[in-house]
C-alpha cells in the first residue's frame, strides 16, 4: 500500500517539472475551416461591404444629401453628432481583402494548389487590391485621416493615422498597380461574385475607380487630380462604358443577404420636397424638364414630398418607392452612368478633349438603362430628358459643373455615400441645412471619429482629430480634400 | 450533517462488527434529551477498545462487548459525548445532548474530504436543510442568501420559472476583470452547474468554500468558490418512509408607482377628437360600421402607447373593444378613468406544489435511500407553467469488511413552457412599463383576447384609432398585441434531462491506509422548440411598425462531464502527532454538442408557406442550421497533508498541477500550493466555561485559472447561410496570444473562531486578501488593426474584505429554544492595473437595452461601475441647465459606482416552543452598490409613472401649463454659470432623459434589508400517534418576500436590488412576487 501511496506522491511531485500532456486533437475546434480559403474570403469582403445595415451604415449619408426624410425618428435627419463606426469596414471586411493579398504574397501558400484552384494569383490579389481601396475610399471619405499604412497589421496596436492625401495616394498606386497586374487571359478569382471572373471587366472597373478616385481630390489636389484622371481615361483597357459593364451587388434572397433597404421602416421615410422638386424640374436644381427617374424615387410621383429638415411634420408624406425597399433589388457599387459624369465633368474641367455635353447625355442614357435594369420600371431612353439637360449646361447659374454635379446627385439615389463625397466636393445641389438641426446648424461634412480611438488609439487619434478644420471631432468639421 | 456522521461512523466501525468469544451482550436506546425521539445512527463504543456498533432507526443498539468493558462511550455529532458506567447493566437508556455549536463536527471540504472542521485553516460556512429550506423555496441558490456570510444573489427575478430564473450567486463580490460567474457546485462529489438538478428536499447541507485556501484542492475551476452539496443519506436499521408535501402560492406585490390621473395619448387635453362620419379623415371615408359613432369623442393619438394625454375627467368615451361589431361592446362607451391595477391584475397568481416521497433504510451492511418528488408550477405570467420529476436514489454496501462500494444518482426530467423576456420591448413588463396606456382595462383584455376586427384580424388595444386606422387602412395594432392573446399563441417550450450518476468505493487496508476509487457523469440534455403562428403574422403590419413573420425554432444540446478519480489516503499517530494525508489524480472530460435551427422571427421574406405546419420543409427561405461542439479534458494530480500536534497546532499543506487540453501544446501544464495552519489556544485553557473554544487559523493559498475551449484554435467563422451556394468566410475578430499561460490568484486569509458558554454562542472572524495577477483578458483595441480584441495575460485586480458569523442561543429552556445566527462579509474589489494603457476596459455586467449605462472598470477604482452620462453639475454641486432649451446640460462617461455591494449579510432566528412549534426567519441585507433601471426611465418618457404627474412648488400639476403655473421646477445655473430658476413643459422634462442617455434620475442606490422566508411549523404531539402508523407529522406556513423592510430613499420604486435580473440593474424586469404557503411532512 505505501507503494501505491509512494507512486501517486511521486506523481504529484514530478508533476511540477512536467510542463505538457498530449491531449491529442482535444482541443481541435470543429466548428470551421482552420485554413483560409481566398475565394470565400473575398467573396465574404464584397458581400460584407454590400449588405452593411442600420442606420449610420446605410442612411446617414443618404439624409446628408436630402433624398428622403425622417417621420419620427429623426436623430440622423437633424445631424446628430454622435460617434461614427468604421468596424466594419476595417474589420471582416478590408481585413478580408488584406488576408488575401498576404497569402497571395507568399511564395509558400501562393502555390498551393487549393488558393491556385480559386483563379490565377495575379488575379486573386489585383481584384482584392482593387476591392480594398474601394472599402477604404469610403473610410477616408467618411472620417478624413485614417489608419491605412499601418492598418489590418496584427503586430500594430495602435496604428498611424495617415494624412488623407498618403491614403489616397496609396489607394491610386494600388489600383493602378492591380489593374496592370491583371491578366485577362487567366482565369479570375473564384470568389468575385460583381463580375464572375471576367478579367477584362475590372480593368475597366479599375480605370473607372481611378476617375473617381482622382476627382475626389479635385479641390485639395488639382493636379494630383488631373494627372490620376487623365492617365486612368487614356489607358488602353477603357473603362465602363456599357451597362453590362457596370459593378452590381445581387443580393441572394434565399439565403437570407437581402437588400438592407429592406431592414427599414417604410413608415419612416419618405422622399424629400427638395427631391422630388428638383425631378419634376421645379425649380430646385438647375432641371426645368420631368425626370421620369421619379419612379423609381417616389411610390406616387403626384406627392410632392415634406421638406428636409423639420423635427414634425403636418403635411402628407411621399413615401419612398417600394423598390428600393424590394429585397432583391440590386446594388450598383459603380456604374458606366457615373463613369460618364465623371468624363463630363473631365471635359469641363478642360483636363480631356471629349465633349462635355457628349458624355452627360451619355451619363443620364446610362443612368436611365441602369434605373430599368435594377429598378425594373419602364422609364424609356431618357434622350430627350438627357438633351434639355445639355442644354441648360450654358443658361445654369454655375454653367456645365452644375448640371453635371446635379445629375451626379440624382444619378447616384439611393447610394448616398458617392452622393454625399459629390456633394461637398462640388456643393451642388444647393442645400438649405435641416431647420430644426440638432447639431450646431451646419450640414455634416465627416463622421466623428468611432467612440473608443480616443482611449484605444489615442496618438492616431489626437493626430487624427489635428488635421481636421477646425481641429474638433465633430461632424461639422472639415478634412484634406474638402477644402 | 448528522446523516454524513452517521455514513462516516458505519465506515469507521465496518472492521469492528466480528464478534468476541467472551462477551455479554448490552442493549438499550439512544435518545434526544431535547425531544426525547430516538437517535439512530449514534455510535457506541467500548472505551478503550475499537469495538462498537451503531445505533438502529429506533435508536436502540445490541452491542456485544467483552466481560471486563467498563465504559460505554456514546457519541453522535452535533451531540455532547457521553461516558456511561456498565458496571453490571446490560440494558441502557441513555439521552444525549444537544451540542449547540458542534466543535467537533466534521465538514465535507474540497474534492469530498472529509474533516474535522476545528482542524481546517480557512473559513468554511455550511448550513443545514432546516436553515436552508425555510419557506419551501424551489430555489437552492436563493435560499442560500443571508444565511452565509459574503454571498451574494444577482440576476434572479423571481417570476421567472424553473432553470431559467435561478440566477447566480457572487462570492467574496468579484475579481476577475473579465467574468463574474457563478461558482462551481458539487453535488456528492460530481461537479454541476447548477445545483437545482438536485431537489432541495434531498438536500441535507450545503457547505460554502469562499477563497482559494479552502478551494485550492479544487484548481482551476474554483476560482469563483466552491459551493458543496450533500444529499441525504439513509440510516441504519429499518426502514423509514417521509412525505412531504409543499404548496405555494405567489402574488405579484411589487411594482412601480404609477400616475393614475392622465390617460393614453401625446398632446394632452387636444387628443379629443370629435368623429365626423360624413367628412371622413383626410380625404378618406371611414368604414360604414364606425358611423354609429358619429359625433364622438376620441382620442386623436388612438394608436398612442403612452399616457401623455387627457386628464381622467369621467365622461365617456369609446373604447378599442367596442369598436369591432364582433365585440359583445360594439358601439358601447365606458368611462374616461384610471385603472390603478390594470399591471397588476393582468398577473396570475402563481402555484407552486411539490409532493416527495422518501424510503430510507439499511441493515447490518447495507443502506438506500430512493426518492421521487413531483413538482407541479403555474407561473405568474399567463401560460406558464414548470413541471419536474426528480428520483434520486443513494446505496452503500459493505461487500467486505474492507471493502466498500456504493452508487448514488439523481434523474430529473422537466417541462417549461412560457415566454418570460425581460428586456426592452416584450409583450408584457417591456411594454407595460414602457410604452401602455393608464386607462387599458386588464379585464377586458382577458375577456377579448381572441376578439377579432371587422376583416378578422387580432383587435388590439393599440390599433391606430379611428382617424389613423382610417388613413391607413389598416385595422391592425400599431405597436402591441392584446398581451393574453400573444401569450397564447406564442409558444416556447424546453425540455430539460439531467443524470447525475456516481460509483464509489473504497478499500480499507487497515486502519491507517485506505483508497477511495469512484467516476461520476453529469449529463444534461436540453431540448427547446418555439413557434410563431400565422395567427401573430396575420396581426402584424410590416409597412408600419410591427414586423413579425410565422417561424419556429428546435435547439438540441447535450453536454456531458465525466470524472474519474483516485485517492490514497494516509492516517496515522505517532506520539503528540496525528498525521493524515491524502494524494490523488483526477480524470476530467466535458464534452458539448449543439445543434439548432431557428427562424427570425422580424423577417420581411421569411415565414410558413402552410400556416402552422412546423417543419423545415415548409419555409419560405431554407433554414441554415448550426452546430457547435468542443471537448475539454484536464488531468490533474494532488497531494494534501495535514500534522496535527496535541489536537492543538494543525499545518495543513497541498499541491495541485493541472494539465489542460485548452492551454497551448507544449506548456499545458501549471500547478499551485497552499498552506495553511490553525492553533486551538483554548488547548492551553484548563478552564472552559466562558471560553469553550477557540482557534486562530492562518493561509495562504494559489488558484490558477485557464481557458475555455478552443480559444487557441480559431477557426475562420463562415456566414450562417451560404450566398449563391458559397459560404462566405470572414477573418477573426480576436487575435490570440501565442504565449498565453493560466493566470494565477494568490490568497491570503486569516481569522479566528471561539465558543462561549459551554458552546452556547460562537463568533468566527475572517479577513481575506486575494490578488489576481496576469488574468487572461481579451484586450479592446481599435478596430482599424483589422481586430477587436487580443486576447493575453494582462491586468491586475484585488479584493479584501472581512466575514463575520455570529450565532447562539439566547434562550435555552425545557419551554423555549431560540437560536440566532448572524453573518456579514464585506469585499472591496479594485482594479489596480489594465493592460495596454488603458484607464479603463468593459467589465462583465453589460449593457442595458438602449446603452444608457454599462458597467466597466476604471483604472485605479472599483470593480466594476456603472458609467454613462450625467447631468452636468459645477463646482458647488449645483445642475448645468442650457437656458435656451431649459434642458440639463450632461457629462458623457461618468462613473456612478461600482455595481457591487459594500456589505451583504443576514440574520436567521429559529425559536422553538414546547418542542412543538418551531418559528423561524430569515432576513438578508445590503448596503450600496448601484444598479440602473430602464423600466423606470422609459415610464418617465411615456408618462406612466406617479412622478410625471407630480405637482410642482405652485400646487400644480407638473403637466399643466407654465403659463397657468404647471411645469418642472428647474434651478440651478445656466451654462454660464448664471443662476437658472424657471419651469419645462413635463413631456420635454422626461423626454430629455433618454433623448440625450443621461441616466441620473435612474441609478440608484441597491441598499435593501428584506426578510425573505418565514415558517411556522407545528409538530403534532407524538402521543397522538401512538396508535397509527405515523412516527411524527408536522405542519408548516410559510411565507416568502413578505416584506421588503427598507430600501434607498433614491429608489424611489422600490425595485428589490436582490431580484434584478441583469448585474448593470434592471431591464423591463419582472415584477416582484409575495409568496405564501403551506405543507405537511410525515414519517413512517
Amino acid at each position: 500500500m505505501k507503494k501505491i501511496f509512494i507512486a501517486l506522491l511521486s506523481i504529484v511531485l514530478l508533476s511540477t517539472g512536467c510542463d505538457d500532456i498530449d491531449f491529442g486533437d482535444t482541443d481541435q475546434n470543429v466548428n470551421g475551416p482552420a485554413e483560409a480559403s481566398t475565394s470565400a474570403l473575398l467573396s465574404g469582403a464584397i458581400t460584407n461591404f454590400s449588405t452593411r445595415q442600420g442606420r449610420p451604415y446605410r442612411i446617414t449619408p443618404t439624409l446628408n444629401v436630402q433624398y428622403l426624410v425622417q417621420l419620427v425618428y429623426n436623430q440622423e435627419m437633424l445631424y446628430a453628432d454622435g460617434a461614427g463606426f468604421w468596424q466594419s469596414y476595417y474589420v471582416q471586411t478590408a481585413s478580408n481583402c488584406q488576408t488575401v493579398i498576404d497569402i497571395c504574397n507568399d511564395p509558400e501558400k501562393a502555390t498551393d494548389p487549393t488558393v491556385l484552384a480559386n483563379g490565377a494569383i495575379e488575379n486573386q490579389k489585383a481584384v482584392a487590391m482593387i476591392f480594398k481601396s474601394v472599402i477604404f475610399k469610403r473610410v477616408t471619405d467618411l472620417f478624413g485621416d485614417v489608419p491605412y499604412t499601418e492598418a489590418l497589421n496584427s503586430d500594430i496596436l495602435t496604428p498611424v493615422y495617415d494624412d488623407q492625401k498618403k491614403v489616397y495616394e496609396g489607394m491610386i498606386a494600388d489600383v493602378k498597380a492591380a489593374r496592370d497586374m491583371i491578366n485577362t487571359s487567366a482565369a479570375g478569382p473564384t470568389g468575385d461574385v460583381i463580375y464572375m471572373g471576367d478579367m477584362v471587366k475590372w480593368q475597366k472597373f479599375a480605370n473607372s475607380f481611378l476617375v473617381s478616385l482622382g476627382m475626389q481630390v479635385t479641390k485639395a489636389d488639382a493636379g494630383m487630380a488631373q494627372s490620376t484622371v487623365t492617365e486612368a481615361l487614356n489607358h488602353s483597357a477603357g473603362v465602363l462604358e456599357d451597362v453590362a459593364d457596370d459593378a452590381i451587388y445581387t443580393f441572394d434572397v434565399a439565403n437570407d443577404f437581402p437588400n438592407p433597404w429592406e431592414w427599414m421602416r417604410p413608415a419612416d421615410y419618405g422622399v424629400s420636397a427638395e427631391f422630388i422638386s428638383a425631378l419634376r424640374g421645379d425649380g430646385f436644381t438647375s432641371n426645368t424638364t420631368y425626370d421620369e427617374r421619379i419612379q423609381y424615387v417616389a411610390a406616387d410621383p403626384s406627392l410632392d414630398g415634406l421638406p428636409y429638415g423639420y423635427k414634425t411634420y403636418e403635411a402628407d408624406n411621399s413615401p419612398v418607392a417600394g423598390v428600393i425597399y424590394a429585397a432583391d433589388t440590386r446594388l450598383p457599387l459603380l456604374t458606366s452612368a457615373y463613369t460618364y459624369l465623371q468624363r463630363a465633368e473631365a471635359a469641363a474641367h478642360g483636363w480631356t478633349s471629349e465633349d462635355a455635353g457628349a458624355m452627360l447625355k451619355m451619363g443620364i442614357m446610362n443612368s436611365y438603362a441602369k434605373g430599368a435594369a435594377v429598378y425594373g420600371v419602364e422609364i424609356g431612353d431618357g434622350a430627350a430628358y438627357a438633351d434639355a439637360r445639355v442644354a441648360d449646361m450654358a443658361t445654369a447659374a454655375g454653367g456645365a459643373l452644375q448640371v453635371i454635379a446635379e445629375e451626379k446627385w440624382v444619378d447616384l439615389f439611393p447610394l448616398g455615400y458617392d452622393a454625399w463625397s459629390e456633394w461637398r466636393r462640388t456643393d451642388y445641389p444647393k442645400l438649405t441645412p435641416a431647420a430644426d438641426a440638432i447639431n450646431d446648424g451646419k450640414i455634416p461634412r465627416r463622421y466623428n471619429y468611432p467612440s473608443g480611438e480616443a482611449s484605444l488609439n489615442p496618438t492616431g487619434y489626437d493626430k487624427g482629430v489635428a488635421a481636421l478644420n477646425p481641429g474638433t471631432d465633430n461632424n461639422t468639421s472639415r478634412f484634406w480634400w474638402d477644402k | 450533517m448528522k446523516k454524513i456522521a452517521i455514513f462516516l461512523s458505519i465506515l469507521l466501525f465496518m472492521g469492528n462488527l466480528v464478534a468476541n468469544a467472551q462477551t455479554k451482550t448490552l442493549t438499550g436506546t439512544v435518545t434526544s434529551a431535547e425531544d426525547d425521539a430516538p437517535i439512530p445512527g449514534v455510535s457506541v463504543s467500548v472505551k478503550g477498545t475499537t469495538l462498537g456498533t451503531i445505533t438502529n432507526l429506533d435508536g436502540g443498539f445490541e452491542l456485544k462487548a467483552p466481560d471486563d468493558a467498563k465504559t460505554l462511550v456514546f457519541s453522535f455529532i452535533g451531540m455532547k459525548v457521553q461516558e456511561v458506567e456498565i458496571g453490571s447493566q446490560t440494558s441502557f437508556a441513555v439521552a444525549l445532548e444537544s451540542d449547540m455549536i458542534g466543535i467537533d463536527e466534521v465538514v465535507v471540504t474540497a474534492l469530498g474530504i472529509s474533516r474535522e472542521k476545528k482542524t481546517l485553516s480557512y473559513a468554511a460556512q455550511d448550513v443545514k436543510a432546516e436553515q436552508l429550506d425555510i419557506s419551501g423555496n424551489a430555489n437552492i441558490k436563493s435560499s442560500i442568501v443571508g444565511k452565509v456570510a459574503g454571498v451574494q444573489m444577482v440576476g434572479q427575478p423571481g417570476a421567472k420559472l424553473g432553470e431559467n430564473g435561478t440566477g447566480r450567486l457572487r462570492i467574496r463580490g468579484a475579481i476577475s476583470l473579465t467574468s463574474d460567474a457563478d461558482p462551481l457546485y458539487v453535488i456528492d462529489g460530481i461537479p454541476v452547474d447548477d445545483p437545482n438538478a438536485v431537489d432541495m428536499g434531498d438536500v441535507e447541507s450545503v457547505n460554502v468554500l469562499k477563497g482559494p485556501n479552502a478551494t485550492a484542492l479544487y484548481g482551476q475551476r474554483a476560482e469563483y468558490g466552491v459551493i458543496m452539496i450533500t444529499t441525504k443519506k439513509a440510516k441504519q436499521g429499518g426502514i423509514s418512509v417521509e412525505i412531504n408535501s409543499n404548496t405555494t402560492f405567489d402574488k405579484v406585490a411589487y411594482l412601480p408607482e404609477y400616475q393614475d390621473l392622465y390617460g393614453q395619448g401625446y398632446d394632452g387635453e387636444d387628443e379629443w377628437t370629435t368623429l365626423n362620419y360624413d367628412a371622413g379623415f383626410a380625404g378618406r371615408a371611414y368604414p360604414e360600421e364606425w358611423s354609429i359613432f358619429d359625433g364622438r369623442r376620441f382620442v386623436y393619438s388612438g394608436y398612442a402607447d403612452e399616457s401623455w394625454g387627457p386628464a381622467f375627467d369621467g365622461e365617456d368615451y369609446t373604447p378599442w373593444y367596442a369598436m369591432w361589431p364582433e365585440s359583445p361592446y360594439y358601439g358601447e362607451t365606458r368611462k374616461w378613468e384610471a385603472q390603478p391595477d390594470n399591471i397588476k391584475d393582468f398577473y396570475d397568481t402563481g402555484v407552486t406544489m411539490k409532493n416527495s416521497i422518501s424510503i430510507s433504510g439499511g441493515g447490518e451492511d447495507f443502506t438506500g435511500r430512493l426518492s421521487v418528488t413531483n413538482l407541479n408550477q403555474n407561473g405568474i405570467m399567463p401560460e406558464s407553467e414548470y413541471k419536474k420529476n426528480t428520483i434520486s436514489g443513494a446505496f452503500d454496501f459493505d461487500v467486505t469488511d474492507k471493502l466498500q462500494v456504493g452508487v448514488n444518482f439523481n434523474f430529473s426530467k422537466s417541462f417549461l413552457q412560457g415566454d418570460f423576456a425581460d428586456g426592452y420591448s416584450n409583450q408584457t413588463t417591456g411594454s407595460f412599463n414602457s410604452w401602455f396606456a393608464r386607462d387599458v382595462d386588464m379585464s377586458k383584455l382577458k375577456e377579448l383576447k381572441n376578439l377579432q376586427t371587422t376583416s378578422g384580424y387580432h383587435a388590439s388595444w393599440n390599433y391606430w384609432g379611428p382617424f389613423y386606422s382610417t388613413y391607413f387602412g389598416t385595422e391592425k395594432g400599431a405597436f402591441w398585441f392584446n398581451p393574453y392573446w400573444y401569450l397564447q399563441e406564442y409558444r416556447n417550450e424546453r425540455d430539460r434531462i439531467r443524470l447525475l450518476a456516481d460509483v464509489h468505493a473504497t478499500y480499507n487496508f487497515n486502519e491507517n491506509w485506505n483508497v477511495k476509487v469512484n467516476a461520476s457523469t453529469n449529463l444534461y440534455n436540453y431540448k427547446q422548440f418555439w413557434k410563431v403562428p400565422y395567427s401573430i403574422e396575420a396581426a402584424s403590419d410590416p409597412h408600419l411598425y410591427n414586423t413579425w413573420n410565422s417561424g419556429f425554432g428546435n435547439t438540441r444540446q447535450m453536454e456531458m462531464e465525466n470524472n474519474y478519480n483516485a485517492m490514497v489516503n494516509y492516517q496515522n499517530e505517532f506520539g503528540d502527532f496525528d498525521i493524515d494525508a491524502t494524494a490523488g489524480t483526477t480524470y476530467r472530460t466535458n464534452e458539448y454538442d449543439r445543434f439548432r435551427a431557428n427562424m427570425p422571427t422580424d423577417s420581411k421574406t421569411q415565414g410558413l408557406v402552410l400556416p402552422d405546419v412546423y417543419t423545415y420543409s415548409n419555409t419560405k427561405l431554407p433554414v441554415t442550421a448550426e452546430t457547435y461542439k468542443w471537448e475539454k479534458k484536464v488531468v490533474s494530480a494532488y497531494a494534501r497533508a495535514s500534522v496535527g500536534w496535541r489536537d492543538m497546532v494543525f499545518v495543513d499543506a497541498t499541491y495541485r498541477q493541472d494539465w489542460s487540453s485548452a492551454l497551448p501544446e507544449g506548456k499545458n501544464g501549471y500547478g499551485y500550493p497552499s498552506i495553511g495552519s490553525s492553533f486551538i489556544f483554548t488547548e492551553l485553557i484548563d478552564d472552559d466555561s466562558i471560553l469553550s473554544f477557540g482557534k486562530l487559523r492562518a493561509g495562504w493559498a494559489q488558484v490558477g485559472n485557464d481557458l475555455a475551449a478552443m480559444r487557441l484554435n480559431q477557426v475562420y467563422p463562415l456566414s450562417s447561410s451560404p450566398y449563391m451556394g458559397s459560404p462566405q468566410m470572414y477573418t477573426n475578430t480576436q487575435m490570440v496570444d501565442p504565449n498565453i499561460k493560466p493566470s494565477l490568484n494568490t490568497s491570503m486569509e486569516f481569522g479566528f473562531d471561539a465558543k462561549f458558554l459551554n458552546n452556547r454562542a460562537g463568533i468566527s472572524f475572517t479577513y481575506f486578501n486575494e490578488v489576481r495577477e496576469d488574468e487572461i483578458i481579451p484586450i479592446t483595441m481599435s478596430s482599424a488593426t483589422g481586430n477587436t480584441s487580443f486576447l493575453t495575460n494582462a491586468g491586475k485586480s484585488k479584493r479584501d474584505g472581512i466575514e463575520l458569523v455570529l450565532d447562539g442561543t439566547p434562550v435555552q429552556t425545557d419551554d423555549l429554544v431560540w437560536n440566532i445566527s448572524v453573518n456579514f462579509g464585506t469585499s472591496n474589489p479594485v482594479v489596480e492595473e489594465l493592460p495596454g494603457g488603458l484607464t479603463s476596459m468593459n467589465a462583465p455586467g453589460g449593457t442595458d437595452d438602449w446603452g444608457n449605462v454599462r458597467v466597466v472598470h476604471e483604472l485605479d477604482g472599483d470593480w466594476g461601475q456603472l458609467r454613462g452620462r450625467t447631468i452636468r453639475t459645477d463646482d458647488n454641486g449645483n445642475y448645468v441647465i442650457n437656458a435656451a432649451t431649459g434642458t440639463y446640460a450632461y457629462d458623457t462617461d461618468h462613473y456612478y459606482g461600482s455595481i457591487l455591494p459594500d456589505f451583504t449579510g443576514g440574520i436567521y432566528n429559529s425559536l422553538t416552543i414546547k418542542k412543538l412549534v418551531n418559528i423561524s426567519a430569515s432576513i438578508d441585507f445590503q448596503k450600496g452598490g448601484k444598479f440602473f433601471s430602464l423600466s423606470e426611465m422609459w415610464s418617465g418618457y411615456s408618462g406612466l409613472t406617479a412622478e410625471t404627474a407630480a405637482l410642482n412648488n405652485n400646487g400644480k400639476n407638473i403637466r399643466d401649463a407654465i403659463e397657468d403655473g404647471g411645469g418642472v421646477h428647474i434651478t440651478g445655473v445656466d451654462t454660464d454659470g448664471n443662476p437658472y430658476d424657471g419651469y419645462l413643459d413635463a413631456v420635454t422634462y422626461f423626454a430629455q432623459f433618454q433623448d440625450n442617455a443621461i441616466a441620473t434620475p435612474y441609478v440608484h442606490d441597491a441598499s435593501y434589508i428584506k426578510l425573505r422566508d418565514v415558517s411556522v411549523t407545528v409538530n403534532l404531539p407524538r402521543k397522538w400517534m401512538s396508535n397509527v402508523f405515523i412516527n411524527s407529522a408536522s405542519v408548516g406556513f410559510v411565507g416568502r418576500n413578505l416584506w421588503m423592510i427598507a430600501v434607498a430613499d433614491d429608489n424611489v420604486h422600490g425595485w428589490d436590488p436582490s431580484e434584478l435580473s441583469e448585474a448593470y440593474g434592471e431591464n423591463a424586469g419582472l415584477p416582484g412576487t409575495r409568496s405564501y404557503g403551506f405543507n405537511v411532512k410525515l414519517t413512517f
